[in-house]
């Protein structure tokens, strides 16, 4: 089992020494990497290490107020939640990834989270292969610029502007669903060609009316294209070049 | 530098046996000379003594190599020592990296299989990301040449003048309204019995007229940010109602106070009585008066009497019940933190019958037995007869099983001056201490205390951890209690010798400051034997109580030592600031300035011109919240790339 720690420079990495300092025992296979600060832990660097094979991934931070760059915590908390909410969806288990706040005394903390999460991960199983593609295609999906955007827009839309967080929870799940179908989508046709929605529903296991509509809008952005009636069904297949 | 000039470099310290006991080091380096890029790979006893360094400079010098890897403690304790060797050695100090196979290993698991195989992943890590590692220049920002110190006791007044002297600003923040934290309590101090007013009142004042300082009483620190050289620190300086630049302190206002005499007074320990319009005791520093508006009846119904009293008295019209809280910003570079203790409350262990008549913790027992306090000296019954049977109980709320573990260090020598004051100044009075261990650890305490036993002083020895009861006899006291046979002592006064606690602001002052406590509450050292002032934060160093109970003796030389420790960056000028900053590749930017609001520090701004954005490297943190929310990839951070963290993580598990 391998479960990864990201821990900043100045809350959880300390933390984590003053595990250390105090001998308290915690799982052998934790592994911990340091960046300065919990805001810098891209979606990306989590995604990677699931399709990896990694079993579990945890970001810990400063206490929400507490964080040496004013919000960068926050910024990671609203990540994970998310990630979380689209693993909900995907097949991955959501209680993979978790983010606590640990600050440069809880020693104490830092082993009995790791100590809970390895257990947790006990638990649920180590990664299997669906979860792993899964995380491959979401992966795929935070490189796109799109999802990124959304994303990033995101404390300007809630802090900012104080559009209703819930709400735009739901349009940042609904992009990034929307995209992994895509994506899903364009991994099929690259496997067999042409394809029809309906073909497409069955083989992913989404209902074929929003199968059908993401195909209209992937061809309104020329990514795919419909190569006419084949069999009594409209195909679709990858646009030359993407 | 091309990839195939790289030529690692890896060090695995054995710690003593701190790492070789639960790692097999040599299997270690072993196992890291195999790896892609390391040319040498070496375990040794001490990595960071001299010859432990000593290899690295040869490595360096004869090999070539120019990446560097240790593998042993937290890179929090001895990054910079190597850093330093590689910088010396003609190397680039970031081209560095270190594993954690201490703290993150050796220290937390026991196995020493599964120990040495995670260390070989942990090292593994450490090289993948020191392959990808690149050479970044150092930077420095000007000093601010201020210190600020938090708390006015006897470790902070030090700490002040210390700082002072060496010819720096110092704001000196204390939260009631005068300096002088406990020690102004005290009577008379052992082992000399000296008088604790007569040392201490004119170093008070010394404080409050050095030129370089700057006494903010009746305040308190709400905010700091920055960083070494360069803090930023909100005051919130509380109403005094009083306008001190006219305030004469004639004491007239205090007189007139309607409740003069009424209101129990917190510097007394309650003991005696104060009004509303008040100074704490009548030797504060700055003599200026208070009115306490938890209590004055104008402040609490915006009428008393046909006009306030106070007002009417004050000949020079100083009461200003307009006045508002102030706040203040002020820039530092440095930071003491000497907000000293505070004293447990005895009343949560009914046992030792602290509330019944006659027991009293030993802070009131120094303002009883001091000449200028409620009772002129003199240590009376509350039916103002003399004791005749006094017990002295020492350790109450220390030393416990569990909860308060710790010693607080200056109760037994108090008990024991509180022992001999009562003896010297109460004729023919029957003094018995209750003590468990006598701890006479200090500079002239042994012949302190074996002077005091000398006198007539009974001490019986009392089992700690066996019950103990204080409780109501007729019209005097019982302390019963378990020692080598069982005690039962008839008194008219108890004095309990209260464990010290951390200052009740202590959490507040550690959130602000982002310092941490150890378990027991005080704020803990950046290193227990060899740093044991500084902070985990650079520029932020600890004197006094607030570290650890201690003597005035103690508090007076760590407050010396913060004062020195605290001034090095102010004397330099010069400190470095973080390196790693972030880049914006202009190929690739969007101009979508989603960056813009997540730094938290305004270091992006948008170049209209070019529809792109720019880093302002001096106000980037490095923190790195904007690349990993870059949609288009544009933002790279130095020192932690995509490729450098991606590597590690591939390696690492
Ligand atoms: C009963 C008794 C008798 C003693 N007798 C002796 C003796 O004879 N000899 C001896 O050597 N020692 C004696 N001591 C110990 C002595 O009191 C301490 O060594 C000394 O007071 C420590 O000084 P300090 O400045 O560290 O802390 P303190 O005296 O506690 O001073 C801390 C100061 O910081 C202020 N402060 C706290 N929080 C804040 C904040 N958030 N912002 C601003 N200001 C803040 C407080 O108001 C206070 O003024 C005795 C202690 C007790 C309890
Ligand atoms: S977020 Fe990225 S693309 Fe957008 S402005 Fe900032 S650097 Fe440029
Ligand atoms: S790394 Fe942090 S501090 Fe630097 S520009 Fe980006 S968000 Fe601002």
């Amino acid at each position: 089992m391998k479960i990864l720690v990201f821990c900043c420079d100045w809350c959880s990495y300390p933390g984590a020494d003053l595990a250390g300092i105090l001998r308290l025992e915690y799982p052998s296979e934790v592994r911990i990497i340091k960046v300065m600060c919990s805001g810098r832990v891209d979606l990306m660097l989590v995604l990677d290490a699931l399709r990896q094979g990694i079993d579990g991934v945890m970001v810990t931070g400063c206490h929400p107020g507490e964080c040496h760059y004013v919000h960068g915590n926050m910024e990671a908390e609203r990540r994970i939640e998310l990630l979380r909410s689209i693993f909900e969806r995907s097949g991955i288990n959501p209680r993979r990834v978790r983010i606590e706040w640990i600050s440069a005394s809880e020693g104490e903390k830092f082993a009995e989270v790791t100590r809970a999460f390895k257990q947790e991960i006990d638990e649920i199983g180590p990664i299997n292969q669906g979860e792993i593609d899964a995380a491959e295609i979401i992966h795929d999906v935070f490189s796109s610029e799109r999802a990124r955007l959304v994303l990033g827009a995101s404390r300007r839309a809630i802090e900012l502007e104080g559009v209703d967080p819930l709400w735009y929870k739901g349009v940042l799940e609904r992009t990034v669903r929307e995209e992994v179908l895509r994506e899903r989508i364009l991994r099929e046709l690259r496997k067999t060609g042409a394809l029809s929605a309906h073909e497409l529903a069955e083989r992913i296991g989404e209902p074929a009316k929003e199968i059908f509509w993401n195909l209209i809008a992937m061809k309104r952005r020329q990514i795919i294209l419909d190569i006419g009636i084949v069999d009594d069904s409209l195909k679709f297949a990858i646009q030359e070049g993407v | 530098m091309s990839r195939d000039e790289i030529k690692i470099g890896v060090y695995v310290c054995h710690c003593g046996i701190n790492i070789e006991a639960t790692v097999d080091t040599a299997r270690v380096a072993e196992f890291a000379s195999h790896l892609p890029g390391v040319v040498v790979a070496r375990d040794y006893k001490y990595m960071c003594s001299d010859p432990g360094q000593e290899l690295i400079r040869e490595d360096m010098r004869e090999l070539g190599v120019n990446r560097v890897v240790v593998a042993s403690c937290s890179p929090r304790m001895h990054e910079p020592t190597y850093r330093a060797v590689l910088a010396e050695t003609g190397g680039n100090e970031y081209c560095f990296e270190m594993a954690n196979i201490r703290e993150q290993c050796s220290w937390v698991h026991k196995n020493r299989e599964e120990g040495t195989k995670k260390a070989m992943d942990l090292v593994e890590g450490a090289v993948a990301r020191a392959y990808l590692l690149e050479p970044l220049e150092p930077r420095e920002v000007d000093v601010i040449p201020a210190c600020l110190v938090i708390g006015g006791g006897v470790s902070g007044i030090y700490a002040a003048l210390g700082v002072a002297e060496k010819g720096f600003k110092t704001y000196l923040v204390e939260k009631t309204p005068s300096i002088g934290g406990h020690m102004a309590q005290l009577d008379k101090t052992f082992p000399t019995l000296d008088c604790s007013a007569c040392i201490l009142t004119p170093k008070m004042v010394d404080a409050a007229r050095h030129p370089n300082i700057e006494l903010m009483t009746y305040s308190e620190v709400m905010d700091v940010s920055g960083y070494v050289g360069n803090f930023n620190v909100t005051i919130r300086k509380k109403p005094r109602y009083i306008d001190i630049d006219l305030c004469t302190g004639c004491g007239l206002c205090g007189e007139a106070c309607i409740l003069s005499g009424k209101i129990p007074n917190e510097f007394d320990m309650k003991k005696g009585k104060r009004g509303a319009a008040y100074v704490p005791f009548p030797q504060a520093v700055p003599l200026k008066y208070t009115i306490d508006p938890e209590n004055c009846i104008f402040l609490k119904k915006g009428k008393c009497g046909k006009s306030p009293a106070c007002q009417e008295a004050c000949p020079r019209d100083a009461i200003d019940f307009t006045q508002r809280e102030e706040i203040v910003e002020i820039e530092v570079g440095s930071i003491i933190i000497a907000t000293g203790y505070d004293l447990f409350d005895p009343s949560t262990e009914p046992q030792y019958g602290y509330g019944l008549p006659n027991v009293i913790t030993g802070l009131e027992f120094e303002r009883l037995i001091n000449a200028s306090g409620p009772t002129g000296g003199k240590v009376l019954l509350e039916n103002g007869e003399y004791p005749k049977k006094v017990v002295l109980i020492q350790c109450v709320g220390s030393r416990e099983i569990g909860g308060r573990t710790y010693c607080s260090r200056f109760c037994c020598m108090y008990t024991a001056k509180h022992a001999h004051l009562i003896e010297e100044k109460i004729e023919g009075a029957e003094v018995t201490v209750l003590y468990t261990d006598v701890r006479a650890f200090g500079k002239g305490f042994e012949e302190f205390y074996n002077r005091v036993r000398s006198e007539g002083i009974n001490y019986i020895w009392r089992d700690l951890y066996a019950p103990i009861e204080v409780t109501q006899n007729g019209d005097g006291l019982k302390v019963k209690a378990e020692g080598v046979g069982p005690i039962e002592l008839d008194a008219d006064m108890v004095v309990l010798a209260t464990a010290a606690v951390p200052s009740r602001d202590a959490k507040e002052i550690g959130s602000v400051l982002k310092i941490p406590e150890s378990p027991d509450g005080f704020f803990m050292e950046s290193h227990p034997k060899l740093k044991p002032i500084d902070t985990a934060s650079d520029g932020i160093f600890l004197a006094g109580c607030c570290q650890s109970p201690k003597d005035i003796p103690d508090s007076v030389a760590q407050a010396c030592g913060a004062a020195s420790r605290a001034a090095i960056s102010l004397f330099r000028g010069k400190v470095p600031i973080e390196v790693i900053s972030s880049q914006i590749n202009e190929e690739i930017c969007s101009g979508c300035r989603m960056c813009e609001e997540i730094c938290a520090y305004g270091a992006l701004s948008f170049d209209e011109e070019k529809g792109l954005m720019t880093v302002n490297e001096v106000l980037c943190k490095g923190c790195g919240s904007c690349a990993s929310t870059c949609p288009s990839g544009a933002i790279t951070m130095k020192h932690y790339k995509d490729a450098q963290i991606f590597a590690q993580i591939e390696a690492v598990v």
